[in-house]
């Protein structure tokens, strides 16, 4: 299952008759952080859903390797990609590590409990979210940096070549936001993990991703790396912004310094 | 060391509860099936018991009086099982915690195809009932169902719960419009409405044994994938679930359990709603344990209901369907008290 390339071609899909993606053609660099950038209604949200499979494409396909995903058994796939949703639910009265070992649901056999490889992953996981120590907490007691982290050692259970997240930062302070994408920088780095996420924020993109596509109105309009695509013209074109490129003095990638909208 | 050996403490002390809990149920259980089978409108003595269960021969008055409890005790275990995990199933795909067997609107459902029994074709046999009512709770459901599916994203837990009140409500109108005009009607569908576990006897209990064991079986095939289902609909799907397929499959399921229960007992409330409420705010959102806990529970708290309804009405006896409601409000609203407190601490 190793190093298939996961990628989109042509696709279209969207909600009831309304289409939001008008044929998009996307390959997903294998051991990079990607972030996918556009305004709100450009359709990055449902180009991820379109990957997740939580949206089938009306047309074109997505690929893991020779194969469609819809060809391929759903555990399959869940063996292979991982996804953090923007909203998750927490069943009442759980602990920590039982959550996590949610995650080892793809791997499973019916009615056989958790093996010893499943709690060995579990544990293996937690701490390296740094959370080992919070496996007899509930989760209604943690902070949202904690609880988020908690979401993603579910996620990394399902031990996945390639993570997707959805907006991991949104509702979280900025130090939480560092922290969580430090998280995502280590698990790349030290594990090959293949990351795309969703992202507001344009400077914390910059500074984390190694690639951006860039999305308006349900197509792809750029892609590559920050230094190329965080530029005042492509700004301007996808958000509809003047703005000035400073350097971030730490990661000395683009940083985006917002004039005002253009009307 | 000292994490692995806090760890297992901490292991043991959860399965301490877990065990606690269970033998409690084991004890609940037994003492109210003996007290079911002692106790009641009419005292027996206890040799009464002894040889109506043990001794062949003799049949004397009391013996007999012991023996006609059995059927309902062995129903009432059932029954009290099938509504609690029928409970736990519908919370679970619903993803409301207050939803309950009935939610797909399977004992209006029922109530309807008796009442149109009684008042339209004049019926007054018990086993066509039980057809009746089974019939109306599975087509009731299956509309039900089939309404909830329609529109963008399939069947979704907030539609599953407003096709099935909006159906209930229709239905139930329906009901007294039939009901209300004849005398004779409401005379024969009041007894059959108020939910009683007192007119089982073997030969109904083995119609309804194997739908029910099925049943039962299929909950625990369910469990796991439940507990993944209970991580919302996107990560489910995202762990390989399919979770229309799932929530399909648990909704059939439940509505067989609460049908079997209410084909033969008629609608009995409250024990679906509370016990896997109770169950959850003890061992959390686990349906591995929570489905066995429940009906464990289900089946002691029902027969105890039964007998206290048998005990209080005497000479005649209260339905059980009224006693689980005058025990399960209390209980309801201290469960919901408690759950403010946690909430606010």
């Amino acid at each position: 299952m190793n190093n298939k390339v996961l990628k989109a071609e042509k696709v279209v899909a969207g909600y009831r008759d309304k289409e939001i993606l008008h044929g998009v053609n996307v390959t997903v660099p294998r051991g990079k952080i990607s972030v996918i950038l556009g305004s709100n209604g450009s359709g990055k949200s449902t180009l991820l859903k379109t990957f997740c499979r939580l949206l089938q494409p009306s047309s074109g396909s997505i690929k893991l390797g020779e194969q469609s995903l819809s060809h391929i058994p759903t555990r399959q796939i869940a063996q292979n990609i991982g996804l953090l949703p923007q909203s998750t639910t927490v069943p009442e009265g759980i602990k920590v590590s039982e959550l996590v070992s949610r995650g080892r649901f793809p791997y499973r056999k019916l009615m056989a409990p958790l093996n010893a490889k499943d709690y060995e992953v579990v544990e293996e996981v937690m701490k390296f979210m740094g959370i080992l120590e919070l496996s007899d907490a509930r989760i209604n007691q943690l902070s949202g940096g904690q609880r988020q982290r908690v979401f993603i050692a579910l996620a990394l259970a399902q031990q996945t070549d390639i993570l997707f997240l959805d907006e991991p930062t949104t509702y979280l302070d900025i130090s939480y936001q560092v922290e969580i994408l430090e998280l995502l920088k280590k698990l790349n780095e030290e594990r090959g993990t293949t990351i795309v996420m969703v992202l507001h924020d344009i400077n914390l993109s910059s500074r984390y991703a190694d690639h951006i596509f860039a999305m308006k109105n349900g197509n792809l309009m750029y892609q590559g790396a920050p230094e190329k695509i965080i530029t005042q013209e492509v700004i301007r074109e996808i958000y509809g912004l003047e703005s000035f490129i400073i350097e971030d003095p730490v990661s000395h990638s683009p940083f985006v310094i917002p004039k005002a909208a253009a009307v | 060391m000292t994490t692995n050996r806090d760890k297992r403490y901490k292991r043991s002390v959860h399965n301490r509860v877990l065990l606690l809990m269970l033998l409690a149920g084991v004890l609940l259980l037994l003492v109210s099936i003996v007290l079911s089978i002692t106790y009641g409108a009419k005292q027996v003595e206890l040799t009464d018991v002894i040889s109506a269960l043990f001794g062949k021969k003799q049949t004397t008055y009391n013996v007999n009086v012991v023996r006609a409890r059995i059927p309902r005790t062995v129903f009432g275990i059932l029954a009290g099982a099938a509504l609690s995990m029928s409970g736990v199933l519908m919370q679970s795909i619903t993803r409301n915690p207050i939803a309950d067997p009935s939610i797909l609107g399977v004992n209006t459902g029922a109530s309807l195809f008796v009442v149109i029994g009684i008042s339209l074709f004049h019926i007054q046999s018990k086993p066509v009932y039980m057809l009746l009512a089974f019939a109306g709770a599975l087509v009731t459901a299956f509309f039900v169902y089939r309404i909830a599916s329609f529109g963008y994203g399939g069947v979704t837990p907030i539609k599953l719960a407003l096709a099935g009140a909006a159906v209930s409500t229709a239905l139930s109108s329906m009901v007294s419009a039939l009901v209300m005009p004849d005398t004779s009607v409401m005379t024969t569908f009041r007894f059959w409405q108020v939910g009683s576990i007192g007119g089982a006897d073997f030969e109904d209990i083995r119609l309804l044994l194997s739908p029910m064991l099925l049943g039962f079986v299929l909950c625990f095939f369910l469990a796991t994938k439940l507990n993944t289902l209970a991580l919302g609909d996107e990560t489910a799907c995202a762990l390989g679930l399919n979770v229309n397929r799932i929530r399909g499959i648990a909704a059939l399921i439940g509505v067989l359990l609460c049908a079997c229960t209410t084909a033969l007992a008629g609608p009995i409330g409250f024990i679906g709603l509370m016990i896997p409420h109770l169950i959850r705010s003890f061992i959390g959102d686990n349906h591995e344990v929570l489905l066995p806990m429940s009906a464990l529970y289900g089946s002691g708290v029902l027969i105890l209901s039964d007998l206290i309804g048998r005990i209080l009405g005497s000479p005649g006896e209260l339905e059980s369907g009224v006693m689980t409601a005058l025990i399960g409000v209390p209980c309801f609203v201290f469960i919901i008290r408690k759950a403010e407190v946690q909430s606010i601490g």
